[in-house]
């Protein structure tokens, strides 16, 4: 079974990931990224984004996701270098708290 | 109005629903309908090269959600690596970023569907129910400015079924016959001859359609 580089280097992978993602600005609270298959059965990374509350208003949110993406996709190159299919999921603190508080309770 | 629009205004609606309070129904519900907008606005968009409109529906059932996001990712595989070379702005570089766009919103969009629709585990947020319409709507816009571009109807003709993705790293047997990057900038992806050979072969059918049927 050939595992690709992500799931090998799993912590160099997560380390670039963060790396960019200190980067990213005051918008993005952080960047989670978590290793897995696609519905298809592909390697992939399912990147958590949390955004501030104010970058996730209807205006301004596309804007911050494409740049997000990109962002990660041009510098840390999941597929390229890594062999997985990115993908992205976004919430923001507010809801991310109270998912917390969720599986707390 | 388009079988298409109607599913992206509908997914609008859902989205509506619950504002104050979000209900994972209308969120999933949200999420799964975008999703269905940009599956259904590519098919038909594909379809229409058909010359007869009676028979379309049927040749639509022939594209399916797997190949469909195969032939998305390896686009997008495509064009990221014709951008490293760094094009030249103009019109060509345009219609490439928006069917950059097209391609990652349809592939970002399945997947997102598929746990909307079937994984319970992870929630779906308000922000991400948004930005999955928000992705939707941006493709539709760009779709509109690319569709008769070669590229474009390329990119529509090769979702009918593509083989394995591109810029995966290859396995170890595979990287002894790697071809080495010659340093100058790359034809852009558009213009290649497997696709330029597809284009051709639809025009053709589309053109013989009466008298083969």
């Amino acid at each position: 079974m050939y595992l690709t580089p992500a799931f090998v280097k799993r912590a160099q992978f997560e380390a670039a990931v963060a790396k960019v993602a200190r980067r990213l600005g005051p918008d993005i609270i952080s960047v989670t990224p978590t290793l897995d298959n696609d519905w298809q059965g592909e390697p992939a990374v399912f990147f958590l984004v949390i955004l501030s509350d104010a970058a996730s208003k209807r205006d301004r949110l596309l804007n911050v996701t494409q740049r997000v993406s990109d962002a990660i996709v041009r510098q840390v190159q999941p597929l390229e270098k890594w062999g997985v299919l990115p993908y992205f999921n976004y919430t923001n603190e507010s809801e991310q708290s109270k998912i917390n508080q969720h599986a707390r309770a | 109005m388009a079988l298409a629009d109607e599913l992206l205004e509908l997914a609008q609606d859902i989205a509506k629903l619950h504002v104050a309070n979000p209900r994972q129904a209308s969120l999933r519900r949200a999420v799964s309908t975008a999703y269905y907008a940009i599956f259904h606005l590519l098919i038909s968009e594909a379809t229409l090269n058909w010359a007869r409109p009676e028979l379309r529906p049927a040749l639509g059932r022939l594209f399916d959600h797997g190949p469909m996001n195969t032939a998305s990712t390896n686009k997008v595989a495509d064009l990221d690596t014709h951008f490293k070379g760094d094009p030249p702005q103009g019109p060509e570089r345009n219609v490439a970023e928006h069917l950059r766009r097209v391609a990652i919103a349809f592939s970002q969009a399945q997947q997102r569907r598929i746990d909307a629709d079937y994984n319970t585990a992870k929630e779906v947020t308000d922000t991400d129910m948004i930005d999955q319409i928000e992705t939707v709507r941006d493709a539709f816009k760009r779709w509109n400015l690319i569709r008769d571009e070669g590229i474009a109807q390329a990119y529509l003709l090769s979702m009918l079924g593509s083989q394995r993705r591109q810029s995966e790293p290859k396995r170890p047997k595979e990287q002894k016959g790697r071809k080495k990057k010659s340093g100058k900038p790359q034809p852009p992806p558009s213009f290649n001859a497997i696709e330029e050979i597809g284009v051709a072969a639809v025009k053709l059918l589309v053109e013989r359609a009466p008298t083969l049927l």
